[in-house]
Order: structure tokens, then C-alpha cells, then sequence
């Protein structure tokens, strides 16, 4: 029998994070993008390189770095104890820091392909029409990028909603508090419940498939 | 208009190639003419002046206005410049409709809402341009010589103090080219606007130079002024050697 109610709270929470987090990843990558995209000063590759670095390092390397970061006895970790009382280990909003990290990268490669892909003199053009950074930014830059971005975001959504490794560190794994799909599923086949395991590995790839093809479908279609 | 250009700017390709650019001259007349092979440094005086790239020193003066000025630290941006520039390959914004380019350019703000008054302008603009049927096209859907009406009405509609166009009848076939040139001069003549335009076709010369400024390897080589009457006598002709075929 298929226990819906322990697959419901992980849905939720899965669903909850993956957007917070990629809200997140979206704002932080396309500012990061285009800010390094214009920016010329020694080590940008270097910059650059970091924020790629959650793509090729290990989860768990990743989760390392976050729980020394954000741990009690991590500088941002105990700002935030002493400041607002509040620690990110074992929350969801700790989840939600770990998916942001792990998606930033794909946010921050596709937006920065996307605009540096784009004819750099429609920027130029809005400038000499009397367009201010940020006007020329928002209405000429963004939505010029946008498909690349959305695009992006997608993946990063995918990437957010699978998420294991570092938010296991970091969030771990509390049934109906920090558990999310991907969770269950180690859950259930530790539990050898394959019957629950099944559906909800066909629920995630299903949900993964559509943002593929969505995210491969914003990209093909243009305008030139 | 009084139009005075005294610059100096290095350029440095990734390649690690150089390029000096020292370019003078002045003009009190309409209508100015740049003309030399590629690469020898017309785009990129016509880019210092739209204040889209800063020259190393000199200064720039156009209708009386300091533009720039290194020994005064003057350079005032691009969007306060108040000068039209028509992009050798338009530069319209892919995503706005014909009728959304030409509004930007009357309300460039972040929310870009238009007055009734403004509203009217481009109504006007589309008319005047004969574009008003291609206002929901976007510009992927337009040919060149509509393309570059576009382009022109965009930057005209702001009523700039000064013409920018490079090359601008490069991209089109050569029927309509004669067409166009004929149509930019009616144009010029509507919105009484000064203009600064770049070709290495002589037949731009002939039509449009007043003031004719050759360029060759980052320098003014010569600098004809009262072209249309002084073409006429030898002198011109002996002393240029535009006529020449260019080095690509």
C-alpha cells in the first residue's frame, strides 16, 4: 500500500524549497552574472570559478563547507545565533541554503551565456536614447536574456528539488520537518518498502522530465 | 553646427594588436562625411562621441556643447548627450515592437509609461516614417530598408541635437540604397538636425559630404571643407585620393 501522507508532507516541503531556493539562485546568478560579465578586474575567472565550484564538487564536500559555515561555531553561524537567535542547522530553511548553493551555478552559467550572447548595442543604443543603468538593465538587458535565464532557473529547479548530499548535512533527514522527496526515497528503500520507493522515484522523474523539455523547448526558439 | 574633435585613444586587441587612434577636425557645417578603409578608426570616433567610449584625451565639442574635455574633466554620459546614433546593423530591441522601439526612446525610464502628448509623437513618427502599418512587427519580421527606418525614427523621435549613422546604407542592396539616400536627405531636412556619417562609398560623398574628413590609420589624412562646391574644381579631386579603391 502506498502511504500518501508520508509523501505528501515531503512533496510540500520538496516543492517549497525548490522554489525558495531557486528564487534565490535566480536573483543571486543573474545579478552575479551580469555584474561579472561587465566587471574587467584581475581574479574574475576566479570569482567565476567559485561559484561554478558547487557543479563539480561533492555533494557532501559542499554540505562540509555550509555546516563550518553556518554551524554554531561557524563565523555566519554564530552572526546569526547572536544576532536573531536563530541557527540554520536542521531547518528547512537550512534546505533551502543548501539547494540555493547547489542551483546557483547552472543559474549563473546559463544567464551568463545569455547575455553574452546578446547584441551588446541594444545596450549601447538604450544608453544614447537617454536610458539610466537600471532602466537599460530591466528593459532591454533582462528581457533580452530572458529565455537563457528561464531556461536556467529551470534546471535549477530540477537540480533544487532533487538535492540530497548537502542539505542531507546540513537540514538532515526529520520526517515531516527537513524530510523532502529525495529524502523519502532513501527512506523507503532503507526500509525496503519498494512499492512507496517506486512511485515516488516516478513522481520525481516525471516532474524532472517536464522541466527538461520546458527548459529545452525556451531554448530553442528566438528571435533572430 | 560647430563641430570640434581633437582626440587621442590607444587600443589594444586580446591578440596583443595596437591601434592609435589621433584623430582632429572641426566643422561648422550640416552635414559631415567620415570616409576611409575599415578599420581605420571612423567607428570608433563616432562611438566617443555618443559618450559609448572614452577617448584617452582630448576633447569634443558639438552644437557649442563640451561633450568631453580631459583637461577640464568633462565627460558627460551617453544618456545626457541627447545625440541620435543609428547602429551600422540597427540595434533595435529585439523584443519590442516597432511601435515599443520608438516609444522607448521618449520615455527610456523604468517604467516607461507615456504621456498623451508623448503618445501622440509617436503616432506622428510612425506616419512621418511610413512604418505605421509594421507597428505590432517585431524587428525579426521586418526587411532591411524597414529596418532601418525604424532605427532612424527611433533615434530622431527624441529630437537630437546631433546624427550619428554608420554605414548606414551598407546593409541594403543597391537599388534601394539610392532610394534611401534620397529619403535621408528629406529626413535631415525635417527634423533640421545635424549630421556626422560614416561610408567608404564615394557615392555617400557626392550626395551628402559638406564637410568631407578622410581618414587612414587612426588619422585624418585630409579635410575638405564646402565639399559640394569644391568637388567641382580639379583641385579636390588631384589632392584626394579617395577614389582609389580602398584596402578592405
Amino acid at each position: 500500500m502506498i502511504r500518501f501522507d508520508l509523501i505528501l508532507a515531503p512533496l510540500l516541503l520538496t516543492i517549497k524549497v525548490a522554489c525558495l531556493a531557486t528564487a534565490g539562485a535566480m536573483v543571486a546568478g543573474v545579478a552575479g552574472a551580469y555584474l561579472l560579465g561587465r566587471a574587467r578586474f584581475r581574479g574574475r575567472d576566479l570569482v567565476e570559478a567559485a561559484i561554478s565550484l558547487p557543479l563539480v564538487l561533492p555533494p557532501t564536500v559542499l554540505g562540509y563547507y555550509l555546516l563550518v559555515a553556518i554551524g554554531r561555531k561557524g563565523t555566519i553561524g554564530r552572526w546569526l545565533e547572536d544576532t536573531f537567535g536563530v541557527s540554520l542547522i536542521f531547518t528547512w530553511q537550512g534546505a533551502v541554503l543548501a539547494a540555493l548553493i547547489v542551483s546557483l551555478p547552472l543559474v549563473f552559467k546559463s544567464a551568463g551565456a545569455a547575455f553574452a550572447s546578446m547584441n551588446r548595442q541594444c545596450e549601447e543604443a538604450a544608453a544614447t536614447l537617454g536610458a539610466s543603468s537600471l532602466s537599460i538593465f530591466f528593459r532591454v538587458s533582462l528581457p533580452m536574456a530572458w529565455r537563457g535565464i528561464l531556461a536556467g532557473g529551470m534546471l535549477a529547479f530540477a537540480r533544487a528539488m532533487g538535492e540530497f548530499g548537502a542539505t542531507l548535512m546540513v537540514a538532515g533527514n526529520l520526517p515531516g520537518r527537513t524530510q523532502t522527496l529525495s529524502m523519502a526515497v532513501y527512506d523507503a528503500v532503507q526500509a525496503g518498502d519498494f512499492r512507496q520507493a517506486n512511485f515516488l522515484v516516478l513522481l520525481i522523474t516525471l516532474v524532472s522530465t517536464v522541466i527538461l523539455y520546458g527548459s529545452a523547448k525556451l531554448l530553442q526558439t528566438s528571435w533572430r | 553646427m560647430e563641430f570640434v574633435i581633437d582626440i587621442t585613444k590607444k587600443l589594444r586587441s586580446r591578440g596583443g594588436r595596437r591601434f592609435d587612434l589621433n584623430c582632429a577636425f572641426s566643422s561648422l557645417e550640416q552635414f559631415v562625411v567620415l570616409f576611409g578603409a575599415s578599420g581605420s578608426g571612423k567607428t570608433t570616433t563616432l562611438r566617443t562621441v555618443a559618450g559609448l567610449e572614452q577617448p584617452d584625451s582630448g576633447r569634443i565639442i558639438a552644437g557649442g556643447r563640451t561633450l568631453f574635455d580631459s583637461a577640464r574633466g568633462i565627460n558627460i554620459p551617453a544618456r545626457r548627450r541627447n545625440i541620435g546614433y543609428v547602429f551600422q546593423d540597427y540595434a533595435l530591441f529585439p523584443h519590442l515592437t516597432v511601435e515599443r522601439n520608438i516609444a522607448f526612446a521618449l520615455q527610456p525610464t523604468l517604467c516607461g509609461r507615456l504621456s498623451t502628448g508623448e503618445k501622440h509623437r509617436v503616432e506622428d513618427t510612425l506616419a512621418l516614417f511610413n512604418i505605421a502599418g509594421l507597428r505590432n512587427a517585431i524587428p525579426a519580421e521586418l526587411s532591411g530598408g524597414q529596418r532601418q527606418r525604424v532605427a532612424l525614427a527611433r533615434a530622431l523621435v527624441r529630437k537630437p541635437d546631433l546624427l550619428l549613422l554608420d554605414e548606414p546604407f551598407a546593409a541594403l542592396d543597391p537599388g534601394l540604397r539610392s532610394r534611401l539616400r534620397l529619403r535621408l536627405l528629406e529626413i535631415k531636412k525635417h527634423f533640421n538636425v545635424p549630421v556626422l556619417l560614416i561610408s567608404h562609398d564615394p557615392e555617400d560623398i557626392d550626395l551628402f559630404a559638406e564637410t568631407l574628413v578622410v581618414y587612414d590609420m587612426g588619422r585624418v589624412r585630409s579635410l575638405v571643407r564646402n565639399y559640394q562646391t569644391e568637388k567641382e574644381s580639379s583641385r579636390v579631386s588631384t589632392q584626394l585620393a579617395w577614389r582609389q579603391p580602398c584596402p578592405a
